[in-house]
């Protein structure tokens, strides 16, 4: 059976774009709350307003979901656009998102001691980007070794 | 694509990472330091589970159309006041405005004499009350006050209500600059001398003015829910 990189990359776009509107309506809801003074609506644990509304919650008083919102809809274009740059401008984004996740985790559960299930949500959609856009440019390094067609 | 353009990327991802913990660390070292943070971090999902879902504008908490309006005035650092947050707020919201029987205002005016900081705290609450706020703040304040007779209710303080509220700030910072809450805590400071000039009154806090189709009562000081609700049924033809 043949393998179509092209059709590869772009299902691996797709994939990427699904994982950056998912992370993008988690935390556009958490900003959305927020600016609403409400508390998120928490059915596992009961941490979300907690985590909200500690003192990790910003970043110089930018919020942290704000933050992860701009990322997301980084994510989305990058995911929507068929260029090298914008998989390497996604494995930064993804990158960064997985250090800062893994941190805010580390937060939640050793400083803060409660656990926001939107957190958690962002930290694993954050983790697949990261591999969808490993494997993206894993299939862009392999057109390239390919090299251009040589006439026979 | 070239090896080294990936593994700058990484790199640049990983200094930037590092960065944005530093500064989350250096900013978060920065609001330890205020006991009242913690405090009004600790108490906002109680107010939050007080005041959600109801309707806010400006100082009137709860429906437009509520037969019976509570005119509470109060000072920020009045320990009485303080009280009533914790013991007659609570129940009266929850019997009297969230079931739209009733609607409640803040009056902030300053009775603890100078230099108390409870006109500034004044002019402060009336700034965020464009923002729909005020009573999330207010009750935060008043929920984890600090001792009548110490300085506690800082500039820094306000700020920490403010933004454990929800309040945005920089709107915030302009409508506390402004003359207008000045005019506002004047002009209720007038209403306050106004409501309590009948006979067997003065002016002290917590005061609260129930009127309503049959007129108005006034109920001061350190008073029970049932005190209220007899009122309200006094200015409402005998039922509430």
């Amino acid at each position: 059976m043949g393998f179509d990189r092209s059709a590869s990359d772009f299902w691996i776009r797709i994939a990427a774009a699904v994982l950056a509107v998912i992370g993008i309506g988690v935390t556009a809801y958490l900003v959305w709350e927020r600016y609403h003074g409400n508390a998120p609506v928490c059915a596992v644990g009961g941490g979300c307003l907690t985590v909200q509304r500690s003192e990790f919650s910003t970043v110089a008083g930018v919020p942290v979901a704000f933050l992860g919102l701009f990322a997301y809809v980084g994510l989305l274009i990058c995911a929507l656009v068929p260029r090298q740059w914008a998989a390497l401008a996604a494995l930064f984004i993804t990158i960064l998102g997985v250090m800062l996740s893994a941190y805010l985790t580390y937060l939640e559960l050793f400083q803060i001691n409660a656990i926001c299930e939107y957190c958690v949500t962002s930290a694993i959609v954050v983790t697949l980007s990261l591999i969808a856009s490993v494997v993206r440019l894993s299939l862009l390094g392999r057109d390239a070794d390919a090299g251009p067609p040589v006439a026979v | 694509m070239s090896k080294k353009v990936i593994i700058a990327v990484v790199i640049a991802a990983i200094v930037v990472a590092a960065a944005v913990i530093g500064v989350q660390q250096a900013t978060k070292a920065s609001s330890k330091d205020s006991v009242y943070a913690k405090k009004f971090t600790a108490d906002y999902p109680n107010v939050a589970q007080m005041l959600n879902g109801i309707p806010q504008r400006g100082q009137v908490l709860g429906s437009a159309t509520a037969p019976i309006s509570i005119a509470e005035y109060m000072d920020y650092k009045c320990p009485v006041c303080g009280a009533a947050s914790q013991n007659l707020v609570p129940p009266l919201i929850r019997d009297y405005v969230r079931t739209g029987k009733a609607s409640m205002e803040l009056r902030p005016v300053q009775v603890i004499p100078p230099p108390a900081q409870s006109d500034n705290a004044g002019t402060a609450g009336l700034a965020t009350a464009p923002q729909n706020r005020m009573w999330y703040f207010t009750e935060l304040i008043l929920r984890n006050q600090g001792s009548e007779l110490v300085p506690w209710l800082t500039q820094g303080v306000l700020n920490d209500a403010a933004t454990t509220s929800g309040v945005n700030i920089a709107a915030w910072n302009q409508a506390n600059a402004g003359q207008g809450v000045v005019t506002q805590f004047l002009n209720l400071a007038n209403s306050f001398a106004a409501d309590t000039s009948g006979a067997g009154y003065r002016e002290a806090t917590p005061t609260f003015v129930i009127r309503g189709p049959k007129g108005s009562v006034v109920v001061q000081g350190d008073v029970s829910e049932a005190t209220i609700t007899q009122a309200m049924q006094q200015v409402n033809g005998g039922k509430v």
